[in-house]
């Protein structure tokens, strides 16, 4: 008797009680699988299978038990939550020539995929970064990284994106890609970082 | 008492305007259908592509409600239909190293897809249930709550 009292205040005291939950494992969108522990009171469980699931109960005296859930039970339990699941952002980079506020020849493609990028998410969320080599002074590359990404922003409204959707940003020469000595002119940092969620 | 009582209130005031600027834009909406609204406080907003999200923030969904979300470092999140979780922490500022999130799946069916802070830093993130708490290795897992 007085064990179950026990059992039944460390069930309030932990809110847990007939609640249950289930974590079910994924292939990341590249393929890789990736690992997750799960932890319930002293119990801890790793999973690392692709749709490798365990399910927990409240009651923490209780460990859980690792299961393959088949691709039918995925699609019935979590179906509505997979079809309004958001593609990962998309990321594309335009490079510059040297001190240059105008993208290479190379961009006109880059800016297609863009297009295509934001039609198939129905995107209203796109974030445009700036950046230079390390080149030249602190202010004025943060100027002229903030110039390459009003370009890009202009390009993208010439092609009808609305303007309310896109924020532009400026890195300066603060965030390289190829980490270089100061007056490096290295044109891979040349670029601007466009992010279409 | 009365000199007590304006520190108190400066320092409200100030707690008030950090929380603020931290908490702002951490995110939006991506999808919904449905019933899914935003509970801020005491306000209730309707759940809209588009929609800025903020620390603190509960989404919920009702009977036929879904909804998707895509955090600031790209963290991708969905829920089913009777759903709810709470956005409890957030933070992204690489170039600082302040990162971090915490987020509480309360009840009904979730996805989630870890984005840079998992990548950067995968013990900052916290993932809790009402039963258990899930630690990742940059990944992507359904979660599902049941009371």
């Amino acid at each position: 008797m007085h064990r179950f009292l026990f059992l039944m205040l460390g069930c309030f005291a932990l809110a847990g009680c007939g609640q249950k939950a289930t974590f079910v494992l994924l292939p990341d969108p590249d393929g890789t699988v990736g690992e997750i522990t799960v932890t319930s009171g002293q119990n801890s469980h790793t999973l690392n299978q692709a749709h490798q699931a365990i399910s927990i109960k409240g009651d923490p005296a209780q460990p859980g038990k690792l299961t393959t859930m088949p691709e039918p039970q995925i699609r019935a339990l979590f179906g509505k939550a997979i079809a309004v699941q958001p593609l990962p952002p998309a990321k594309f980079l335009l490079y510059f020539e040297f001190d240059s506020v105008r993208p290479n020849a190379a961009a006109t493609a880059q800016l297609e995929l863009v297009l295509q990028a934001v039609t198939e998410r129905a995107s209203r969320d796109i974030s445009i970064n700036g950046h230079t080599d390390r080149t030249g002074p602190v202010e004025y590359n943060d100027q002229l990284a903030l110039q390459r990404a009003r370009q890009v922003k202009m390009m993208l409204e010439q092609r009808g994106i609305e303007p309310a959707s896109i924020s532009t940003t400026s890195h300066g020469m603060h965030n390289p890609l190829i980490p270089t000595a100061s007056n490096v002119a290295e044109p891979r940092n040349r670029r601007v970082e466009v992010i279409v969620r | 008492m009365g000199y007590l009582r304006i520190v108190a209130g400066l320092l409200l005031l100030f707690s008030t305007f950090g929380g603020t600027a931290l908490a702002a834009d951490v995110g939006s909406v991506k999808n919904c259908q449905g019933q899914a609204v935003i509970l801020r406080g005491t306000e209730r907003l309707p759940a809209e592509p588009g929609n800025r999200l903020m620390v603190k923030d509960t989404l919920q969904t009702g009977k036929d409600g879904a909804m998707g979300i895509i955090l600031r470092d790209d963290t991708v999140i969905s829920m089913g239909p009777d759903s709810e979780m709470v956005l409890a922490e957030f933070l992204f500022h690489p170039k600082e190293q302040q990162i971090g999130m915490l987020a509480r799946f309360l009840r009904g069916t979730f996805t989630y897809l870890s984005g840079m802070i998992a990548k950067l830093d995968p013990d900052s993130v916290k993932l809790e249930t009402p039963v258990g708490m899930v630690a990742v290795r940059g990944t992507h897992l359904l979660i599902k709550v049941d009371q």
